[in-house]
C-alpha cells in the first residue's frame, strides 16, 4: 500500500511515494503539506531497486533500503535545481556552515563531535553525513536532510556555506588553504553523480561553482582541542573563543 | 570512430574532466583529465568529425605540423579505445 507524503528539503517540495510508513516517520522533521500548485519533484522507487540496495548495503533493513532508494531518486533530480547530494559532515557556527569531507571512516563525525565538545551550543550539526548543497545567487547553501548517516545528526536548517574542508587523519594539527584544481578527483568522489548524462554534466558544473565560490582547506588533525582550534581559526577567520566547557 | 554514449566532458576550475553516466558508468569508474588539445579533440569527435578533419582543425588552431597532429590524435584515440571510451 502506497504511503504518499510531502517532504521539504533545500527549499524544494518532494512528493514521496513509499511502501512502508517507516519513511514518513524517518522524514518527520521535514514533512510539508503538498503544495496545491504542484511539487518540484516526485520520488518513487521500485521493488527491484530496493532489492538491489538490500544486497549492496550489508545488514540494512528493507525499510531503510527503501528510504535510501528514495533519497537516490531525489538526488537524480536535484541537478535541475542547481543542487546535489554531498558526502560530508556540516556544522554551523554563527550564521555560516562549515563542511568537512573525507572517505567514510576517516573521522568526520569524530571531528565535528569535537567542535560540539569544545565550542558547545555555539555549534550546531546541520547534517552529519549527506547534506544537499544548492547554489544561490552568489554562494552555496548547505541544506539538511533526514539522511544523516548512522548517528542521524541533523537539524532542519539551510545555512550559507563558509568553507569546505578535506579532512585527513594526522599526528599533528595543521591546515592549509588548498587549490581546488589539485583536488577535483577527491571532490568528485564525495558528490552524488547521477546516472543521467545531462544531470551528470550539471553536477560537474555545480562542482566547478562550488570550487569557485567557497574556499577549500586541507586539514590534518588528531582528536584534541587543538584540532578544533586549528580548523576553527583558519575556516571561520575568527578568534578562537575562550569557552572550553560544554558537552 | 565515436565516443560511446554516457561520457560527459566538463571543465572544473578550467580543467577538462571526463566521467561516465548510466551504463557507461558501470564499466568505467573514475575520471579522465584531458589537456586543452585533447579536450578539443573530444569536442570535435562528439560533433562527428573524422580523424582527417580533426587533424586539420588542430593545425588551424595550434602551431603544429599535420604529422605531429596525426600522431597525437592517434595516441589519444588509442588511449581512449583502451579505456573503452571510444568505439
Amino acid at each position: 500500500m502506497a504511503n504518499i507524503f510531502g517532504l521539504g528539503i533545500a527549499d524544494l517540495s518532494v512528493e514521496m511515494h513509499s511502501r512502508s510508513p517507516f519513511v514518513e516517520h524517518f522524514c518527520h522533521d521535514y514533512l510539508i503539506d503538498l503544495p496545491s500548485h504542484g511539487v518540484d519533484m516526485i520520488a518513487v522507487t521500485t521493488e527491484e531497486q530496493v532489492d538491489e540496495e538490500l544486497r549492496a548495503v550489508e545488514g540494512t533493513s528493507r525499510e531503510n533500503a527503501e528510504s535510501l532508494c528514495l533519497y537516490r531518486a531525489i538526488a537524480e533530480q536535484l541537478p535541475r535545481f542547481d543542487a546535489a547530494v554531498f558526502h560530508g559532515a556540516a556544522i554551523s557556527y554563527g550564521d555560516r556552515a562549515f563542511l568537512f569531507t573525507a572517505p567514510s571512516g576517516t573521522g568526520k563525525s569524530t571531528h565535528i563531535k569535537l567542535w560540539r565538545k569544545y565550542l558547545g551550543d555555539a555549534v550546531d550539526i546541520v547534517n552529519g553525513d549527506k547534506p544537499v548543497l544548492r547554489l544561490t545567487e552568489t554562494g552555496v547553501n548547505v541544506c539538511s536532510t533526514p539522511w544523516a548517516g548512522k548517528e542521524r545528526w541533523h537539524k532542519n536548517r539551510i545555512v550559507p556555506l563558509g568553507a569546505l574542508c578535506l579532512l585527513k587523519r594526522g599526528t599533528v594539527n595543521r591546515i592549509r588553504r588548498a587549490d581546488p584544481t589539485e583536488h577535483v578527483e577527491e571532490l568528485l568522489n564525495q558528490i552524488y553523480l547521477p546516472k543521467n548524462a545531462e544531470a551528470l554534466g550539471t553536477t560537474l558544473e555545480l562542482l566547478d561553482q562550488l570550487c569557485r565560490r567557497v574556499p577549500l582547506f586541507v586539514l590534518e588533525c588528531d582528536i584534541s582541542e587543538e584540532a578544533v582550534r586549528t580548523a576553527f581559526t583558519a575556516m571561520t577567520q575568527e578568534p578562537y573563543p575562550n569557552q572550553t566547557e560544554g558537552n | 570512430m565515436k565516443i560511446k554514449e554516457g561520457f560527459v566532458l566538463r571543465r572544473v576550475m578550467g580543467k577538462a574532466v571526463v566521467i561516465a553516466a548510466g551504463n557507461a558508468g558501470e564499466t568505467f569508474h573514475g575520471m579522465i583529465k584531458l589537456n586543452d588539445t585533447a579536450a578539443d579533440v573530444w569536442q570535435w569527435l562528439s560533433e562527428g568529425c573524422d580523424i582527417a578533419q580533426i587533424v586539420q582543425k588542430i593545425t588551424e588552431k595550434y602551431d603544429v605540423s599535420a604529422e605531429k597532429a596525426t600522431a597525437d590524435v592517434h595516441t589519444l584515440l588509442d588511449k581512449l579505445r583502451a579505456e573503452g571510451i571510444v568505439e
